[in-house]
This record gives C-alpha cells, sequence and structure tokens, in this order.
C-alpha cells in the first residue's frame, strides 16, 4: 500500500502538493497570507458590520464580554481543528475529520449540516448587505421606499449574482479577497484608534456613560449565541487545506491567527461604539449602527466610509460561504454520502456547477426570510455542533492512536482544552432562541434521515479501511 | 568534457485544452531530456482534487499520446501530470525538483529550420550557447544569435558577446556556416525581438531576473511567448547566474 492514510482520496503530502498514486499531483497554492484572509474576510462581514447594533441592545456594553466569549469559545476549537488539519491536510475541513474519526453516521450529520449551515450563514451576509445598500441610498439622498422589501431585493439579486458568477467566472478572484481584506483591516485600525483615544477622553469630549451590563447577566450569554456567527470563518480555512502550501505550519497559523484578529477586532468595535454612541443609539440604529458611530466621530465622510466597507465585508464574507459551501457538498458527495453528480465539474469554466446550484438556490430561498438573527443563530448552530464533534473526533482520534496519525501540530492542554471546547460548544446552543433550535435540529434530523436512507452501507472511520 | 550537466527540458503542455506538441518540436528535443508536464487549470471555485477525480483518466491519456511520441522519436522522456490553480507556480515548482535547466513554452511550429537565441549580456553566455548546442547539434537548424542594445555605440561589445556564444555553439557542434550573428540598436528591445522572431521557427532566451514590474505582470518570457507565433525555450534563471567577475571578463572589461 502505497498509501497509509484514511481515504483513497489521499497521498502523499509535501509543502508544495498532494502526490496520489499513480503519481498525479495536485499544486498547493494557497500561502499563509490566503489563508489568514479565507478566515479574517469570512468572519468579518458579520461582527463589526451587522451585530453591533443588535448585540448592545440585548446586552448593552457588556456585549463586548459576549464578542470575547466567543473569541474564547473559537479559540478553544481553533487549537484541536489545527492539530487534526496538520495530520489530515484535506479538502472538507471538519467533516473529514468527523467521518474519518467517528464514521460515517457522525459525518453525514456533519457535511450536510456543513453545507446547510453554510447556505444559512451567506444568506445572513446577503441581508446584511442589503442592509447596507438601503443605507448607502439613504444616504445618497434616495427614499428607500419599502425598506424590508428593498434590503431583500437587493441580497436575491445579489445571492444569484454571486451564484452565477462562481460557475462562470474563471479569474483569479483571490488576490482581489487579499486586497479586500488588507483595505477593511486598514480602514478599521484607523476608526479604532481614534475611538479608543476618544473613549479614553483624549479629545476631551463626553463619552456616553452607561452601566456595564443593564440587561443583567443571562444576555450575555445569548448574545454570545447570537453573534458566534462572527466566527465561522476559521473553520474554512480547514475546508481548504488541500490547496494550503506547507501545511504543517500555515494551518494552525492561520487558524489561530484569523479568530485572534478578528476577536480583537470585534471587541474593540463594540467598546468603542458602546462608548460613543451608548447601547439605546446602537439598538435604534440596528445592523448599520457602526455606521453612525463613524458619522459621529467622523462626520459624513465617515458614515460614507464605513457604510462602503460594510458593503465590501459582507459581499466577501458571502462569496466566501458560498464557495466553502459548494466545498462542503464536494467533500461528501466524493465520500458518496450524497450521490456523486452533485459535485460533478464542467470542463467548460472548471467549475462545479451542480454544487454551486445546490447552494446558491437555497441561500436566495432564505435571503428572502430577512430574518437577520434567526438565520445567524441556525448558521451558528450548525457549526457549533460541528465544532464540538471536531474536539470529540480529536479525542477519539487520540485515544485509538492509528498508525496514520502523525500531526505536525499538538493541541496543548490536551486534553482539557478540546474537552472544554465540546462542552462550550454544545453549551453556547442552549442560550439560543428555540426557534432558531428547532430548525437546527431540524436540519441534523432531517441529515441523519437522509444518511440511514441513502448512505447506510458508506464506510469511512479511519480504522475501518 | 564529463563536467557539462545533462540538458533536461520542461515541456508544459495544458493537457484538456488541446495543446499540441508540434513534431518538429518533437524530433529536434528528441537529442535532450525531456520532462513532459501536462497540467490543468482548474479555478479556485473548485477543489484541485475534485478535477483530478472526473479529468485524471482523458489527462493522463492524453498525456501518455505524448509520451510515446517522444520515446518513438528516440528521446528520453518522462512525464508528470498535476492539477493546479496557479498554472506559473507549478511549472517553476517542478522545473526546480528535477532540476530542469530549461523549460519549453509551446506554440505551433510547422518546421523548425531557423532558431533566434536571443543573448543579454547580463546572463551566462556559455550556458545558453552550451545548451543550445547539445541540443541542436544533431540537427541542420541555422542558428541566429541576437543582442539588442539601445545604443549603437555599445555595438562592438554586442559582437564581443556573441563571438563567445558562437565560440562555444562551434564547440558543441554547430558549424560556424550554421551560425548567423546580429547585433540590432533599437530604443525598444522587446519589440525588435519579436519583430525578428517572426522570421524564425523557435525563440530562445534566458530568465531574465524578475523586476517589481515583472513580478507583477509576469516574466518577459512568458510576454514574449504570449505574443510570439514560436515556441519559446526559456533557460532558467537559477543557470545562469555568473559571478560579476567573470561576467565582466566575458564582456571585455568593466562597463564604462
Amino acid at each position: 500500500m502505497a498509501s497509509d492514510l484514511p481515504s483513497e482520496g489521499s497521498g502523499t503530502v509535501t509543502d508544495d502538493a498532494t502526490r496520489h498514486e499513480g503519481g498525479t499531483e495536485l499544486e498547493r497554492t494557497i500561502g499563509l497570507t490566503g489563508g489568514l484572509s479565507i478566515g479574517v474576510g469570512t468572519m468579518i462581514g458579520a461582527g463589526i458590520f451587522v451585530f453591533p447594533g443588535l448585540a448592545a441592545g440585548q446586552a448593552g456594553p457588556a456585549s463586548a464580554l459576549s464578542f470575547a466569549i466567543g473569541a474564547v469559545i473559537a479559540l478553544f476549537v481553533a487549537l484541536p481543528t489545527s492539530e487534526l488539519a496538520t495530520a489530515m491536510p484535506e479538502s472538507g475541513g471538519g467533516y473529514y475529520f468527523i467521518s474519518r474519526g467517528m464514521g460515517a453516521a457522525y459525518g453525514a450529520i456533519v457535511g450536510i449540516s456543513l453545507w446547510l449551515g453554510l447556505v444559512f450563514a451567506s444568506a445572513f451576509y446577503l441581508v446584511g448587505f442589503g442592509e447596507y445598500a438601503v443605507g448607502t441610498l439613504v444616504e445618497a439622498g434616495v427614499p428607500a421606499g419599502g425598506g424590508g422589501a428593498f434590503v431583500i431585493l437587493v441580497g436575491v439579486a445579489v445571492g444569484v449574482g454571486l451564484t452565477a458568477m462562481s460557475v462562470t467566472g474563471t479569474e483569479n478572484t483571490a488576490s482581489l479577497q487579499n486586497a479586500v481584506v488588507a483595505l477593511l483591516l486598514g480602514m478599521l485600525s484607523v476608526f479604532l484608534l481614534y475611538g479608543l483615544l476618544d473613549s479614553f477622553g483624549v479629545f476631551g469630549r463626553e463619552t456616553v456613560p452607561q452601566e456595564l451590563t443593564p440587561e443583567g447577566y443571562l444576555p450575555i450569554l445569548t448574545t454570545a449565541a447570537l453573534v458566534f456567527t462572527s466566527y465561522l470563518g476559521f473553520a474554512q480555512v480547514a475546508t481548504v487545506a488541500g490547496e494550503i502550501t506547507d501545511p504543517g505550519r500555515n494551518l494552525p497559523l492561520a487558524m489561530v491567527g484569523s479568530v485572534v484578529l478578528v476577536g480583537v477586532f470585534y471587541v474593540l468595535t463594540i467598546f468603542v461604539a458602546t462608548s460613543a454612541l451608548g447601547s439605546e443609539a446602537l439598538e435604534a440604529a440596528g445592523e448599520t449602527a457602526i455606521v453612525e458611530v463613524a458619522r459621529e466621530y467622523f462626520g459624513r465622510p465617515g458614515a460614507v466610509a464605513i457604510l462602503f466597507a460594510g458593503l465590501l465585508a459582507t459581499l466577501s464574507s458571502a462569496n466566501a460561504s458560498i464557495l466553502s459551501s459548494s466545498r462542503a457538498l464536494y467533500a461528501i458527495s466524493r465520500d458518496r454520502i450524497v450521490p456523486p453528480g452533485a459535485s460533478k465539474v464542467n470542463l467548460k469554466y472548471g467549475t462545479p456547477h451542480v454544487a454551486l446550484a445546490l447552494v446558491g438556490g437555497p441561500v436566495v430561498l432564505l435571503v428572502t426570510t430577512g430574518q437577520t438573527e434567526i438565520l445567524a443563530e441556525v448558521a451558528s448552530f450548525l457549526h457549533l455542533v460541528m465544532y464540538g464533534l471536531i474536539c470529540v473526533a480529536l479525542l477519539a482520534i487520540r485515544r485509538e492512536d492509528p498508525d496514520w496519525y502523525d500531526p505536525d501540530f499538538n493541541t496543548p492542554a490536551y486534553p482539557v482544552l478540546p474537552a472544554i471546547g465540546a462542552i462550550s460548544s454544545f453549551g453556547l446552543i442552549a442560550f439560543m432562541q428555540p426557534l432558531s433550535q428547532v430548525i437546527g435540529v431540524f436540519v441534523m434530523v432531517g441529515a441523519l434521515g437522509w444518511y440511514l436512507y441513502y448512505a447506510r452501507d458508506v464506510s469511512l472511520k479511519g480504522g475501518e479501511l | 568534457m564529463t563536467d557539462v550537466p545533462e540538458n533536461r527540458v520542461l515541456v508544459p503542455i495544458e493537457v484538456l485544452r488541446g495543446q499540441d506538441v508540434p513534431e518538429p518540436v518533437i524530433e529536434t528535443f528528441s537529442s535532450a531530456s525531456v520532462v513532459l508536464l501536462g497540467y490543468h487549470e482548474i479555478p479556485e471555485q473548485t477543489a484541485p482534487d475534485q478535477a483530478r477525480m472526473q479529468f485524471e483518466d482523458q489527462a493522463q491519456n492524453a498525456l501518455t499520446d505524448f509520451e510515446t511520441a517522444f520515446a518513438e522519436a528516440g528521446g528520453d522522456v518522462s512525464s508528470r501530470l498535476v492539477f493546479t490553480h496557479d498554472p506559473l507556480k507549478t511549472i517553476e515548482r517542478v522545473a526546480a525538483e528535477l532540476e530542469c535547466d530549461s523549460v519549453l513554452l509551446l506554440n505551433p511550429a510547422p518546421v523548425l529550420r531557423q532558431i533566434l537565441v536571443a543573448i543579454s549580456e547580463t546572463v551566462n553566455v556559455e550556458h545558453i550557447a552550451r545548451l543550445v548546442g547539445d541540443v541542436m547539434a544533431d540537427s541542420d537548424v541555422e542558428v541566429t544569435l541576437y543582442h539588442v542594445t539601445p545604443d549603437s555605440e555599445e555595438r562592438e561589445r554586442g559582437e564581443r558577446i556573441l563571438e563567445t556564444a558562437a565560440e562555444t555553439l562551434e564547440e558543441h557542434g554547430i558549424d560556424r556556416d550554421r551560425i548567423v550573428k546580429a547585433v540590432v540598436a533599437d530604443d525598444e528591445p522587446l519589440e525588435a525581438l519579436l519583430a525578428s522572431a517572426e522570421n524564425h521557427h523557435l525563440v530562445v532566451l534566458g530568465e531574465s531576473k524578475p523586476t517589481i514590474r515583472e513580478r507583477i505582470w509576469g516574466d518577459v518570457s512568458e510576454t514574449i511567448a504570449g505574443q510570439t507565433v514560436n515556441p519559446v525555450l526559456v533557460v532558467r534563471r537559477d543557470y545562469l547566474e555568473v559571478p560579476e567577475a567573470e561576467l565582466e571578463e566575458a564582456a571585455g572589461g568593466p562597463r564604462g
């Protein structure tokens, strides 16, 4: 046997390529910058440009703590994910680790949940994009009649457009994504630095004095559950693990690095926003609250700049999530959990048109609901289940210690850290709205039903091959 | 000369896009060791493995056909198949891994009788000449050694560089009557080269050190390959670097 890894899909991994039996090689083309850009680009759209108003409305200035809790949980999952990813640098990310560590049934539930979780996330970002489009029109003096309906209209149109572009576009968008992320981080750094200095009274302006926890302590946790969608991006780095150069080094750095980076930005943003305007004004401004914060500091130019940044950020997050979702579908169809036709690639554009349609269609459908909070929570729900199971899979694989398991990166504080990661991931689900929980459970039961109906004879666990 | 390294040429072929290897190229390069690099470029939306599962057999078959053609012409040939988002990275990586000293960028070539060897003063003239000599010795191609200078006063200097090249070519089996020397004065070296290339069937040039502009807009050799109708043999940078002192000696003293 040339391959001692747990799947027919794997081969010999080098820093620059994966070599399969028969000699065919797959080039690795995403470096550390590209990996960080995928992680940050996927995440930053939500935490800064959609959630501050909603979060401050629920938990007051303490919502900064909610973001911090989210960051810590994400970090507790990112470390075990890094270990698994360096041992199995293959496309599919969390699905791949869980199916190989715990078997096909768990794999099917997670794989299907990951596909649909990213569909929910994409819809959430597109609704956010719609909010920013309306905000831009209002700023330009165009009366955006019918507000909500217009948001949905824009979201649907952009959803269809992004899907069509992904099917037909063969231009390389990675460098564009890197530029967008760099621009966003640059703009936010200036904005936050000014805001921080102001919050500490450097400019002698009165900040809005406010009690830290005006709504009590429970909202800190429910808000953490709501805003956890802001941390869904790091695992997307693992879904392209097969394309990352020098995976032993770049995967952990990109995943942990992007969580830490966005976590710091989020906490600071909430701190600055609540100091500048106070929670009530933020709540009233809703999804585009951060625009009002910018207006407070820099006047109209600041508001326009942040509107522009918000459009870019939500668009980049939506696009990244649609592409990741199509990768998730590919991973499960490769393993025959869904029909292989789902990941068919056309020779003309070289793109997986079926998978992209199976993502774009449901995304557009969900955008029509316009329910920002539900979309975000269901996306978080489905991801948190996977995150918890990733930690469990790490515990299971380490216990069995199969021959093929040889990670370049080891999770610190094993087994305490992955155990806390699992418990806190599952625990956060308890603080969501009942409707989100019902939809999440419904998706998972549906996935299990599909597995029993279609994929019962699929065997994926590392040891079984 | 036992210390002469084996000439190994990397030939990238975009294998699923119907790119063909011209018959005269196969014949001429049968005297070198050839590595066929079959590649398929895939967009970022697609996992490389996804494309591999669907197109591997088709690509491998096409590549095997080319390999057979080289082998039948008496060549020493091997092949690699790579699915990639970034063909340039793949070509550079494989060329370095397999220690290929040159890369042949394909274009149609109905015949291969006259080749243009562009010689600039910053590269190892002898390495290029040796490579061309070894590959072309058994053929009957005519070699034009070509040097562009922006300044007509530099002519003499150009002649000297080309003479060095001609001597090396002769040592490596190309008779004098098959060698033409051309020093051209032109402000637009690239344009001049492209114009001259039209009367030839293959262009040989050294890979230049990338300037910032080239890092962004692509290497000159890629540009030439894209703009000329001929195949282009690019001698890799790693094999062209010479110590400063030797460079001065070859060019006949330090530049004023």
